[in-house]
């Protein structure tokens, strides 16, 4: 799927007829969109980071579009997307006292989650195999569970 | 440097995403031997440690936030300063905490400089 197909199915998708969201919690959602996010780090160069730091590659960006269109649903709360100097990419969320980051590795398929409560300091780590779905389920639900208490 | 210090942090331009800054501005790099640079405010404002750090440095930043060394010093990290390779430079320890005390840490210091705001944003 295209970045234009994926732009065209999330604006015309269910959160925005839905009509609940106030109109500038809507606004600030979709300012996280994804896939315009993901394309921001496509054609970085090796070094990006004061000399050091691996490019995410092609192939994981692509990977990281196509596996969120596939399994990461509207009512989950779109995370910031940042490059790693791994060459991986790092999602976070603040969702309320929790500081959540789930960390994609550059060279597989699999995802480091960390969830702390700045309230309580109660953390949560987990490691994901995320060429199955079944850990996409997880962490779409996690991460919609941690919206609610936000 | 007293409790209320200010250190301020550069923050690379690929760390911010619609002006939130990730909590890997706050995470030691192995290759620096687990250690955070930062200015000593004390003895540098913002905007001029940001344009030591982008011309005399010549590296790239989009502005400059800070923790104080209280704040620090509450995650049981320790401070000092390390006049190497400039006067105003100083250094947070993450020493031996091993991966998730370091997220821990980098969460708690983002939070906390989060919640000061920018202190300096590039023009």
């Amino acid at each position: 799927m295209s970045v234009r197909e994926f732009l065209k199915r999330r604006l015309g998708g269910a959160r925005h007829e839905r009509g609940a969201a106030p109109l500038g919690e809507v606004a600030a959602l979709d300012q996280l969109d994804i896939p315009a996010q993901l394309d921001g780090l496509r054609g970085m160069e090796d070094g990006w980071l004061d000399g050091e730091g691996h490019a995410p590659s092609a192939a994981l960006v692509d990977w990281l579009l196509e596996s969120f269109t596939d399994h990461y649903p509207e009512e989950a709360h779109p995370p910031h997307l940042y490059p790693t100097v791994e060459g991986g990419v790092q999602a976070e969320w603040s969702l309320g006292n929790h500081e959540v980051s789930l960390r994609f590795h550059p060279d597989d398929r699999n995802g480091e989650w960390h969830n702390l409560a700045l309230d309580s300091d109660e953390e949560e780590t987990r490691e994901l195999d995320l060429a199955r779905g079944r850990d996409w389920e997880w962490l779409a639900a996690r991460v919609v569970a941690l919206s609610k208490t936000a | 440097m007293n409790s209320e210090t200010l250190l301020l942090r550069q923050i690379h331009p690929r760390f911010v995403q619609r002006d939130r800054v990730t909590s890997q501005a706050f995470t030691p790099r192995a290759t620096d031997g687990n250690r955070l640079s930062v200015y000593d405010g004390d003895q540098i404002g913002p905007e001029a440690a940001w344009r030591h750090y982008t011309t005399r440095q010549s590296l790239e930043s989009a502005g400059v936030m800070a923790v104080t060394l209280a704040e620090c010093t509450a995650l049981d990290l320790s401070v000092r300063s390390a006049p190497e390779p400039f006067p105003e430079h100083a250094v947070i320890e993450f020493g031996a905490l091993g991966r998730n005390a370091i997220n821990r840490a980098a969460k708690r210091l983002r939070d906390a400089a989060s919640k000061r705001g920018w202190r300096f944003r590039e023009p």
